[in-house]
C-alpha cells in the first residue's frame, strides 16, 4: 500500500496551511493504524483512545464514556494528570497538548515535542506521525480550529526554583 | 408351399444365425465404455456441464465483489484518512454498504486487514456475528486484528 504520508502533496491537500509553508510539516512514521492522536499526545502506541460506544469493547477510555464534546475530552485529559494553561510557548517542567474543535466538539490533540526539533507532534487517524512547526498549521476542514492548550508536570523533571 | 414349409426350408438354409456367438462370463463382466444416449449426454451437461457454468458465474460476481469492496475502501481511506474517531468510519455509507455485502465479503476484509491493516472490526463482528476477541483489552486493535487473523486462518478464509 502506498504510503500518502510520505506525499508532502497529500499533507498540503489535508492542511492548506502547509502551501505557504511547505517545510512547516513533514512525515516521522510508517503508517500505523492501531493508534490515533490522543494516544500519541498521551506518548502511547498500543491503544486507540476514543469514547466510542459500540456493542462490544473496541477502544479505550479511561473514564466513563460521554460523547465528543470538548468538555468530555478535557476532563479525560485531567484524569491522566493534565490542566488547563494559557498558550503552546515552552514552559521547563511541563508537557504540553493542543487540541483542537469543530465547534464544541473535539477534533484532534497534538502534544509538545523536541523530536526531530522544537515544534508539535501528531498522529494523524490511522496514518503517520506527522511533525509540525506550530499548532495553527493544522487547522482547515479537518480538524478545525485550536482550542486552547493543557499542560501537564514531566515526571522527574525539576521545577524552576526562583533564586532568592 | 405353405408358409411354415417355407419357413422352415429358410431357417435351414439360412445359417447367419449360427454367426452369434454367445459372450463369455468374463466379457460380460468387463467394463463396458459408457453409453452416450441422448438421455445420458443431457444429464451429463445438466450435472457436469452446468455446475462449470455456475462456477464461472460464481467468479465473475466475486470478482466485480472485490472490484467494489476496492473501490469502497478506498473511498473511506480518502474521506476519513486523518479522523481520529472510529465513529465516523463504522457509520458512513461506504462502510455500511461493505458490511450490506454480507458474508461473501469476509475473506476481503480479512485479506486486507492482514495486508494493510485496515480496522474492520465492526463490519466482521456485524457480518460473522463471532465474538472474536473479546478476551482482548479493549482499545488493543493489534492484538483484536491479529485475534481475527487467526481466527480467518482456522477457517480456511485465508
Amino acid at each position: 500500500m502506498k504510503d500518502k504520508f510520505t506525499s508532502t502533496k497529500e499533507l498540503q491537500r489535508l492542511f492548506p496551511k502547509l502551501k505557504a509553508k511547505p517545510a512547516g510539516a513533514k512525515t516521522t512514521s510508517p503508517i500505523d493504524r492501531y493508534y490515533n492522536c490522543v494516544a500519541w499526545a498521551l506518548e502511547d502506541q498500543k491503544y486507540w483512545w476514543e469514547p466510542f460506544e459500540g456493542n462490544f469493547p473496541l477502544t479505550h477510555w479511561p473514564i466513563a464514556r460521554g460523547g465528543y464534546s470538548i468538555a468530555h475530552y478535557v476532563e479525560m485529559f485531567v484524569s491522566q494528570g493534565f490542566e488547563p494553561c494559557d498558550g503552546g510557548e515552552v514552559e521547563a517542567g511541563y508537557a504540553k497538548i493542543v487540541l483542537y474543535t469543530h465547534g464544541d466538539v473535539f477534533s484532534h490533540v497534538s502534544r509538545q515535542t523536541e523530536d526531530p526539533q522544537p515544534g508539535w507532534a501528531s498522529k494523524c487517524g490511522q496514518q503517520s506521525d506527522i511533525w509540525h512547526a506550530s499548532p495553527d498549521l493544522l487547522e482547515g476542514a479537518e480538524y478545525g480550529n485550536v482550542w486552547g492548550y493543557m499542560r501537564k508536570p514531566v515526571a522527574g523533571a525539576k521545577e524552576d526554583v526562583p533564586a532568592e | 408351399m405353405s408358409a411354415l414349409d417355407d419357413y422352415a426350408s429358410t431357417s435351414r438354409a439360412d445359417d447367419s444365425y449360427r454367426a452369434y456367438e454367445a459372450p463369455s462370463w468374463n466379457e460380460r463382466l468387463a467394463p463396458r465404455p459408457a453409453a452416450k444416449s441422448k438421455y445420458l449426454q443431457r444429464k451429463h451437461l445438466r450435472l457436469v456441464e452446468a455446475p462449470k457454468k455456475k462456477a464461472s458465474v460464481r467468479a465473475e460476481n466475486s470478482d466485480a465483489l472485490a472490484r467494489q469492496f476496492k473501490k469502497l475502501a478506498g473511498v473511506i481511506e480518502d474521506k476519513y484518512s486523518v479522523t481520529a474517531f472510529f465513529r465516523d468510519i463504522h457509520t458512513c455509507d461506504e462502510y455500511l454498504t461493505i458490511i450490506g455485502m454480507g458474508p461473501d465479503v469476509v475473506p476481503l476484509l480479512l485479506a486486507d486487514l492482514r495486508a494493510n491493516g485496515r480496522p474492520w472490526f465492526v463490519a466482521l463482528r456485524a457480518i460473522t456475528r463471532a465474538k472474536v476477541g473479546d478476551a482482548v483489552q479493549p482499545g488493543n486493535l493489534r492484538e483484536l486484528a491479529a485475534a481475527w487473523i487467526e481466527w480467518g486462518e482456522k477457517r480456511g478464509y485465508l
